[in-house]
């Protein structure tokens, strides 16, 4: 039997200055069947949601006001007052050049999803968060999500001390 | 940095522990029956897609033909049609209207460029206003024919010529 996500479980940030994109993901969530989203249009009303706490994703746009989604990540991973380092964030943005897709990385973002965006697109990264979280790395230049999706053979020195089998460096 | 442990955390689980079940919702892997349902979301959008674009183009089109003879753009318009254009880049395509997308890319390149604006930017501008309004009116799904494709490369080159 294959495996399903109840939505209606999931509790959603959606974050947009655009009033129609913000309305298109809260439908498209609704379809899904998610029936606990909190929208917000700048940062500063989606940083007092994410300042309560309870939310399972963040969706956000980088393009905010006054300040922008990757310094809402920074607040979220980095600030010793945020309530959850691991909180799930999307960043679906209209910058889906290089540099931005990069920057989302090293900021901490679970996914990224660049506009405009298919149904489709979005749902894959939704269901990844859910169904295949992946674990955090806590490094002295980085906390987020692991970064390297595909798992290689890796013959280097083990820098991150994490293997016990591992020759002394 | 030497001596500095990196640590791995694993996730939780609770929320795949709350919302993963063999029951309800949609498959891990949508079928094309639910992609094709949730499809209807945004068809559903997609005349307040045409609507909005449309007034944004209409008022950007009348603010750029209120300058006064020689006059440029100022500052803060070149802001607000950077945004608009940012805007219109990321819902054309999702509305099946990719050819939006491409020449809005196109208007927010060029008006990022803009370091000193001069008269020739406003009617580049302009040009791109027009088509963008021109594919919205003909309601141009898809990348076009001929025609747009040489549209298209036409605004480009003249955004490299007046920079």
């Amino acid at each position: 039997m294959a495996e399903k996500i109840d939505f209606s479980k999931v509790r959603f940030l959606i974050v947009d200055p655009n009033g129609l994109a913000l309305q298109m993901l809260n439908d498209i969530l609704a379809m899904l069947g998610a029936n606990y989203v909190r929208r917000a249009s700048d940062y500063d009303k989606a940083m007092a949601v994410i300042k309560e706490g309870g939310i399972d994703i963040v969706i956000t746009e980088r393009d905010l006001t006054p300040l922008s989604g990757i310094d809402m990540l920074d607040y979220i991973r980095k600030d010793p007052a945020s309530r959850d380092r691991l909180l799930p964030v999307i960043v679906l943005t209209a910058r889906s050049e290089e540099p931005f897709v990069i920057e989302a990385r090293d900021h901490g973002a679970n996914e990224f999803v660049a506009k405009p965006y298919t149904v489709d697109s979005l749902y894959k990264r939704l269901a990844a968060i859910i169904a295949f979280p992946r674990p955090y790395v806590n490094a002295p230049t980085y906390f987020g999500p692991e970064r390297r999706r595909r798992q290689q053979p890796f013959n280097g020195p083990d820098r991150r001390g994490v293997d016990p089998n591992a020759p002394p460096r | 940095m030497a001596g500095q442990k990196v640590q791995i955390i694993q996730p939780s689980g609770d929320l795949r522990k709350r919302a993963v079940n063999f029951k309800t919702g949609f498959g891990v892997v949508l079928s094309a029956g639910e992609t094709q349902k949730l499809q209807t979301v945004v068809e559903k959008s997609s005349e307040k897609f045409v609507r909005d674009i449309g007034a944004t183009l209409r008022k950007l089109r009348e603010d750029l033909a209120a300058l006064p003879e020689g006059e440029t753009l100022t500052r803060e318009m070149l802001q607000r049609v950077g945004n608009d254009a940012i805007d219109i880049k990321g819902l054309g395509g999702t509305f099946k209207f990719p050819l939006l997308t491409q020449i809005a890319k196109s208007l927010h390149d060029y008006v990022l460029q803009i370091k000193t604006p001069g008269a020739w930017n406003a009617v580049i501008v302009g040009h791109h206003i027009d088509a963008l309004y021109v594919v919205l009116a003909q309601r141009i799904t898809g990348f076009g024919g001929q025609v747009e494709s040489e549209l298209l490369v036409a605004l480009r080159a003249a955004s490299a010529k007046y920079k």
